[in-house]
C-alpha cells in the first residue's frame, strides 16, 4: 500500500443545475484512520460521498483515493472502496448468504474465497446465525448489519459509510461503533458521515465539518474539541470548595493568559496559558502549593456538539 | 367529516396540477386529435364521412389508452401504499377508509376525466368535416367516461384486496378480459352457429350474455359510428346503467373490504418469512463467473420455477386453442392451431419483452439497488449486457411455442415469407415491424428509468399512438408514396432507437446517483 492519503480531495465543486451542492471542498484523510464527516442537512455530505463512491464525477477539482484518480482509475478505485449509502440498497428477495455471495462473485472472488470472506464478515457483524434468512424478514438493525457485511465482502481498504447509524436503536448503534473500531484495528480506513456527534467524537481520529457546501473545519478531532489556539491551551481545575488565594496564585504564574470562574458560585476555573512557557504539571503544582482542595484537573475539552454549533450557521440552506 | 375525507383527494389534485406530465399529456392528446382532423381534412374530397372516421379513430385511441392507463393507475392506488409500507401511517391519521379511497382513487379518476374532457372541444371539430353529429360525439365521450369510472372502481377494489400491484393488475385484467373479450366471443360463437335464433327464443343466459355485450364499450362505440344492432347483434345499452351500477358496487365493496384487507402495515406489507434451510435457497446454485446473469435469471425472471410457469402458461394457451379448434370443427386442424399458436405465443413474447425491458433497470431503481451495482468494478456496458443475458431466459418458453406453432404449419410460414418478399411494400412493412423489437424495449427501458410506475403502459400507449398516426397517414397516402412513408418511419424508428440507447446509457448512472 502506498503512502498516499486514503482520500485526497482538492477544490471539489459539484452543482445540480443551478444549485451548488459543494464548492471548493478540500481535505485529506489519512490511511487506517476513522474520519468523521459532519454537517447539517443539505450541507453536501452525500454529494461528496457519491463523488468518492464514483457515482458522480467531480465537475471541477480532483479526487484521489489511495493516490488513484477516481475518474481515470475508476475501476481500480472501486475495488478498494466499499460504499454504504444512506438507504437500504438490498435485494430483499434474497437470503443473507445469497446476497453476500452475489456481491462477492461480482467483485470477482472465487467460490472458496467467498466462503471464507462471507463467514468472516457474518461473524464480524454477528449475523452468522441468520445467513439463511430472507433479507426482507430482517429488522432494520439487522439489515444495516447485512449492508455493512456487503460493503466488507470484497475486503476494501476504504469504507464510505453514509449515516450508517441512522434509525438504529442505542444498542445497535453502540454495537456498530464497536464493529467500526474493530475494522480500524484491521487496518481499514473509515470515512463516516453521521449526525450522532457524541459517538463520532469518541470514534474518529479526524473530522471534516461541512456547511452549505463549504468546509468549515478539517483536521484532527482533538484539535476541534480542545480549547487550543496556537500555543495557548486551556485546562479546567475543579475544587471541592471556593479558594480565595488560588486565583491570584495562578494569575501570577508565567505564561498564564487568563483565569476565570466557569460558572458563578461553582468552584470550577478555566485556566488558559502558553504551553511553551508553562507546563500543565507546573500549573497543578502551583495549585497544590496553595493547598486548594483539588477534585479534578483536566484539559478543557469542548463537546463536539458545541464545536459543531460554533462552526455552522443557523437555519436551513436555501 | 368533510375535511379529512377530502384532504388526501385535494392533495392529490394539487400534486396532479403541479406535475409536469399533466399539461404535456393533455396537450399531446389534443395534438393527436388535431393531427387526425388535419390529415382527414387534406383528403376531404376522397373519403366518405371524414368526420366520422376521425371520430372513430379518436375514440379507439382513447379507449385503448384509457384501458391501459386506467389499469396501471387505479390498480396501484392502494397497493403502492402497501408496498411502500405507508398504509399503516395513513391509517394512523384521521383518514377514514372512505377518505383514503377518495384520495387515492377518485383523484386519479378526476385526472383521467380531465384528460378525456380536454379533447372534447377539438373532437367537436369533426362535425365540420361531416358524417358525425355533435350528439354522437357527446355519446362517444359518455361511453368513455362511464368505462373510466367502472375501471377506476374495479381497480380500487382489486387494489384493496391484493397485496401487490402486479396481482391487482392481473385480477383486473382477468375480470376485464372475461367481460369485454370472453363474453362477446361466447355470444358471437353461440349465435354464429344459428344466426336465425331470434331474440324471442333466447334463454336467460343468452339474454344476460347479450346484455353484457351490449354494454361493451368497444361494441357501443362501434355501434355508435356504424349504426344500431343488426340481426342477432343486440342494441347497444345505456353506458351509465351497466358501468355506473357496476362501478358503484365495486366502490362500495372496496370500502366494505378495506378494513379486512388493509387492517395494518404488519399484515398488509408484502413480507416473506425466513427461508427454511434446505428449501428454495439450497436449490439455487451459487453464482459463477457471471453473477449479474445469475441474479437476474434467478431473482428477476424466477429461475427454473419461472420458466416452468411460463411453459405451463403457454401450454394452457395451446390446449385452449386446440380445444377451441376441436369444438369449432369437430377435429383438430394442425394448420389453424399452428397459426394461432404463433400469433398468441408471439403476442405473449411481445408482452414479456416489454415487461422485461421495464424490469431490467426499473426494478433496480425502485429497490434503490442501482447505486450498489454501479459501484462494482465492472464497466457499465458489461453490467447492461449481463443483465440482458439474465432476462433472455424468460423468452425461451415463448420461443419454443412459436417454433412449435411454425413446425405445425410449415406451409403457412413459407407462404408468409413468400408474401413478405414478393412486394416492396410488404417487405418494408415487415422490416418496420421487426424494428419495433428494438425500439419498443429501448423506449420502455428508458421510461422505467424516468417513471416509478406505469412504464409498460406508457410505452405501449406511445407505440400505439405512433402506429395509429402512421396508419392514418398511410391510409391517405398515394400508393407510390406508401413504401416511402414506411421507409421514412423505419428510419425514424432507427433514429429513435439510437437516441433512446444514448439516453439510457446516460440515464443509468444518473438514476444510480440520485438514489
Amino acid at each position: 500500500m502506498s503512502d498516499s492519503p486514503a482520500i485526497e480531495i482538492t477544490g471539489l465543486r459539484h452543482a445540480y443545475k443551478t444549485h451548488v451542492a459543494v464548492s471548493e471542498v478540500t481535505f485529506t484523510v489519512a490511511q487506517k484512520s476513522i474520519h468523521g464527516f459532519v454537517g447539517p442537512n443539505g450541507a453536501g455530505k452525500t454529494t461528496t460521498l457519491k463523488v468518492l463512491a464514483t457515482l458522480l464525477a467531480p465537475q471541477t477539482g480532483s479526487v484521489h483515493v489511495f493516490g488513484s484518480d477516481i475518474v481515470k482509475d475508476r475501476n481500480s478505485v472501486r475495488r478498494r472502496i466499499g460504499y454504504m449509502p444512506d438507504h437500504f440498497s438490498m435485494y430483499r428477495q434474497m437470503t443473507v448468504f445469497e446476497y453476500l455471495d452475489f456481491f462477492g462473485a461480482a467483485y470477482g472472488l472465487s467460490q472458496k474465497q467467498r466462503d471464507q470472506t462471507i463467514g468472516d464478515v457474518l461473524a464480524l457483524t454477528d449475523m452468522a446465525g441468520r445467513k439463511n434468512d430472507y433479507i426482507q424478514g430482517l429488522s432494520r438493525g439487522m439489515q444495516q448489519r447485512v449492508s455493512l457485511a456487503r460493503v466488507l465482502v470484497h475486503d476494501p481498504d476504504l469504507l464510505l459509510l453514509d449515516e450508517p447509524a441512522s434509525g438504529l436503536d442505542p444498542r445497535a448503534r453502540i454495537e456498530l461503533m464497536e464493529i467500526l473500531q474493530e475494522l480500524r484495528s484491521l487496518g481499514k480506513t473509515i470515512f463516516i458521515s453521521s449526525h450522532i456527534l457524541s459517538e463520532l467524537a469518541t470514534l474518529c481520529d479526524s473530522v471534516t465539518i461541512l456547511d452549505r457546501g463549504h468546509v468549515k473545519y478539517t483536521g484532527a478531532m482533538r484539535g476541534l474539541i480542545t480549547a487550543t489556539e496556537g500555543d495557548i491551551t486551556g485546562y479546567i481545575l475543579t475544587l471541592a470548595a471556593e479558594h480565595a488565594a488560588l486565583l491570584a496564585a495562578l494569575t501570577a504564574l508565567p505564561g498564564v493568559t487568563s483565569v476565570r470562574q466557569v460558572e458563578a458560585g461553582q468552584p470550577r476555573y478555566a485556566v488558559q496559558f502558553d504551553k511553551t512557557k508553562l507546563a500543565p504539571n507546573a500549573l497543578l503544582h502551583a495549585a497544590l502549593a496553595c493547598e486548594a482542595p483539588i477534585v479534578a484537573f483536566q484539559e478543557d475539552v469542548k463537546h463536539l456538539n458545541d464545536a459543531f454549533m460554533d462552526l455552522t450557521d443557523p437555519g436551513v440552506r436555501t | 367529516m368533510i375535511g379529512p375525507t377530502f384532504a388526501l383527494f385535494i392533495r392529490s389534485l394539487r400534486e396532479d396540477t403541479r406535475a409536469k406530465f399533466t399539461p404535456i399529456g393533455r396537450a399531446s392528446l389534443v395534438l393527436v386529435v388535431l393531427f387526425f382532423i388535419a390529415i382527414q381534412q387534406r383528403s376531404f374530397a376522397r373519403q366518405p364521412a371524414p368526420g366520422l372516421q376521425v371520430f372513430f379513430t379518436v375514440m379507439m385511441v382513447n379507449l385503448f389508452g384509457l384501458v391501459l392507463g386506467g389499469i396501471t393507475a387505479f390498480c396501484s392506488a392502494i397497493t403502492e401504499e402497501k408496498e411502500d409500507d405507508t398504509l399503516g401511517l395513513l391509517r394512523m391519521t384521521n383518514l377514514s377508509p372512505l377518505a383514503i379511497l377518495f384520495g387515492k382513487g377518485i383523484s386519479r379518476l378526476v385526472s383521467g376525466v380531465l384528460l378525456i374532457v380536454s379533447q372534447l372541444p377539438f373532437t367537436m371539430l369533426c362535425v365540420t368535416l361531416g358524417g358525425v353529429s355533435a350528439a354522437t360525439i357527446w355519446k362517444g365521450y359518455e361511453v368513455l367516461l362511464c368505462t373510466l369510472f367502472f375501471l377506476c372502481c374495479l381497480g380500487l377494489l382489486t387494489s384493496v384486496i391484493a397485496k401487490r400491484t402486479g396481482v391487482a393488475v392481473a385480477i383486473t385484467v382477468f375480470v376485464g378480459a372475461v367481460l369485454y373479450v370472453g363474453v362477446p366471443i361466447i355470444y358471437m360463437t353461440n349465435f354464429a352457429r344459428n344466426p336465425w335464433s331470434g331474440a324471442p327464443t333466447q334463454s336467460p343466459v343468452q339474454e344476460a350474455l347479450g346484455w353484457v355485450m351490449a354494454n361493451n364499450p368497444l361494441y357501443q362505440l362501434t355501434m355508435l359510428t356504424q349504426g344500431g344492432g343488426r340481426g342477432f347483434l343486440p342494441t347497444a345499452g345505456s353506458p351509465w346503467l351497466f358501468h355506473g351500477v357496476a362501478g358503484v358496487v365495486c366502490f362500495l365493496l372496496a370500502w366494505a373490504l378495506f378494513g379486512r384487507f388493509c387492517s395494518g402495515t404488519a399484515e398488509t406489507a408484502p413480507k416473506k418469512k425466513s427461508a427454511k434451510p434446505g428449501s428454495k435457497s439450497l436449490r439455487i446454485p451459487r453464482p459463477g463467473s457471471r453473477p449479474l446473469v445469475w441474479k437476474d435469471f434467478w431473482f428477476l425472471i424466477g429461475g427454473r420455477r419461472g420458466l416452468i410457469s411460463r411453459f405451463i402458461g403457454y401450454g394452457v394457451l395451446t390446449f385452449g386453442i386446440i380445444a377451441w379448434a376441436i369444438a369449432e370443427n369437430s377435429y383438430m386442424e394442425s394448420k389453424v392451431v399452428g397459426e394461432m399458436m404463433v400469433v398468441f405465443a408471439g403476442f405473449g413474447l411481445g408482452v414479456e419483452l416489454v415487461i422485461g425491458s421495464a424490469s431490467i433497470f426499473g426494478l433496480e431503481r425502485k429497490g434503490l439497488t442501482l447505486s450498489s451495482l454501479l459501484t462494482l468494478p465492472v464497466p457499465l456496458g458489461r453490467i447492461v449486457r449481463h443483465k440482458i443475458l439474465g432476462v433472455l431466459g424468460s423468452f425461451i418458453p415463448g420461443l419454443c411455442f412459436v417454433g412449435l406453432g411454425m413446425a405445425m404449419t410449415p406451409e403457412s410460414v413459407v407462404s408468409f415469407f413468400d408474401d413478405v418478399t414478393r412486394r416492396d411494400a410488404d417487405t418494408a412493412v415487415f422490416i418496420y415491424m421487426l424494428l419495433h423489437l428494438i425500439a419498443v424495449p429501448l423506449l420502455t427501458c428508458w421510461l422505467s428509468l424516468k417513471m416509478r410506475r406505469g412504464a409498460v403502459a406508457a410505452a405501449i400507449a406511445i407505440g400505439v399512438i405512433w402506429n395509429v398516426l402512421l396508419g392514418v397517414m398511410a391510409d391517405i397516402a398515394e400508393r407510390d408514396a406508401f413504401v416511402g412513408l414506411i421507409i421514412f418511419a423505419s428510419v425514424a424508428l432507427v433514429a429513435i432507437s439510437i437516441i433512446f440507447f444514448a439516453a439510457i446509457a446516460r440515464g443509468i448512472p444518473r438514476a444510480g446517483a440520485v438514489e
